[in-house]
């Protein structure tokens, strides 16, 4: 055999799809030839450290939690086509879905929700708006940036319309409480963008500040629930 | 212990999906993460999976070899999220998760640097790899598919997984920088064994 046959033969040698006269033919050849023998030893050190190559386990009860979800998927089939959806689009770990609850509800319970939750405010009102992330599983490192409109402001912090900080954020419920100051009488999106790795998600809570003037305006609850997709 | 396992039985008479897939979860995650190269990508990946398969429990019941079957619902999965993505899975290095030790034994801080340098390489070359070519390489060489299942795992023939699969280790030698079959196994093509 030549060494270029040799060569050519050595991958299918390794992977056992010679037949065994080609196999031993080989063998004899490398027991020789020096330059084939270094060559076939590469490709097995090759295919040790590919093999090597480690895989991290999934997080603690991966197979339950998974197994869990297809089975309750049946159950709540809006909920699981939106995270299906949701995971497959963007591979997202991060579900999350604001809600607002009005404190004197008129709402029925199983009206739909918004589209964007709303949190309506007086002129110069302070009103802490509670959000809560549900996540399923925990997140080390997390980016939480927030966008305020021009018509509020976060108390502490004057003039700023950005602000970004690195968070961890466990399992379950995570909330964020924001102390807004409603400074104009407008409407706007506080935007609420989470991203780690190579993910992100972007939600938006409405601020809708009415004139001081109108009086009557109904006390509403700043609480923004979630709701667990 | 009567009660607890009177429990099982019921859970399981209630859940064939559970009794047909548990088995699988572990190697459909391995491979996932074999394709995406992230934790969290490969986790969410075989959920979004079990997701579409609960639904079809039925008809998953009467598949006789499972496990091809589903990597390749696993790999179809994978190639339509990168497509619909228009992007690559993975770039650029992976994160920390993907460096462990390979032995349980302590090595030296030299040798255990030197291993997670490599190793970082290689994810980065297989994070270069195609969608196709990562596929072959990661399930035959690193998870230990034999070719036929390859060829039955992602609906192929022998002949296509053969040639795809010796373009994309290759293509793995060139992102690695390495010469074919290693510079230490350069070989005189001229040359002859004597």
């Amino acid at each position: 055999m030549k060494c270029t046959e040799a060569i050519e033969r050595l991958e299918d040698h390794l992977d056992r799809l010679l037949p065994l006269p080609e196999a031993d033919a080989l063998e004899r050849h490398v027991a020789l030839c020096e330059n084939c023998r270094r060559a076939l030893q590469a490709e097995r050190d090759f295919r040790t450290l590919l093999h090597a190559q480690p895989v991290p386990a999934p997080r603690a009860g991966f197979a339950a939690r998974v197994l869990a979800r297809a089975r309750a998927s049946e159950a709540a089939p809006r909920r699981v086509s939106f995270a299906a959806g949701f995971t497959s689009a963007a591979a997202l770990a991060l579900l999350a879905w604001f809600l607002v609850v009005p404190m004197q509800s008129t709402v029925a319970p199983d009206a739909p929700a918004p589209a964007v939750p709303e949190v309506r405010m007086a002129l110069n009102e302070v009103k802490s708006v509670h959000l809560v992330f549900q996540v399923p599983d925990e997140i080390a490192d997390s980016t939480m940036s927030l966008q305020l409109p021009e018509h509020v402001e976060l108390r502490g912090y004057p003039g700023r319309r950005a602000l970004t900080w690195h968070t961890a954020l466990k399992s379950g419920a995570n909330s964020l409480s924001l102390p807004i100051v409603a400074q104009q009488a407008a409407s706007g999106d506080l935007e609420v963008r989470i991203s780690y790795g190579t993910k992100q998600q972007v939600f938006h809570v409405r601020l809708n500040v009415r004139p001081a003037d109108a009086a009557g305006i109904p006390g509403f609850d700043a609480r923004v629930h979630t709701v667990d997709v | 212990m009567g009660q607890f396992v009177q429990f099982l039985k019921r859970s399981v008479g209630r859940d064939p999906f559970s009794l047909l897939l548990r088995a699988h979860i572990h190697d459909l995650y391995r491979a996932a993460y074999r394709f995406c190269g992230r934790r969290e990508d490969a986790e969410d990946l075989v959920q979004t999976l079990l997701l579409r398969l609960y639904p079809k429990r039925d008809e998953l019941a009467k598949v006789e070899d499972l496990r091809p079957w589903l990597v390749r619902a696993l790999y179809n999965l994978f190639v339509d999220n990168v497509r619909r993505a228009g992007r690559e899975p993975v770039s650029g290095a992976l994160g920390d998760e993907a460096i462990e030790p390979l032995h349980a034994t302590e090595p030296g801080p030299e040798e255990a640097a030197e291993r997670k340098h490599l190793q970082s390489r290689i994810a980065a070359a297989l994070a270069e790899l195609s969608v196709e070519h990562r596929a072959v390489v990661t399930l035959h060489d690193m998870e230990g598919y034999n070719i036929t299942e390859l060829a039955q795992s992602l609906d192929l023939p022998v002949g296509t997984v053969k040639s795809r699969l010796h373009r994309a280790r290759a293509r793995l030698r060139e992102c690695l920088g390495m010469e074919p079959f290693s510079e230490s196994g350069r070989v005189d093509r001229q040359g002859e064994a004597k």
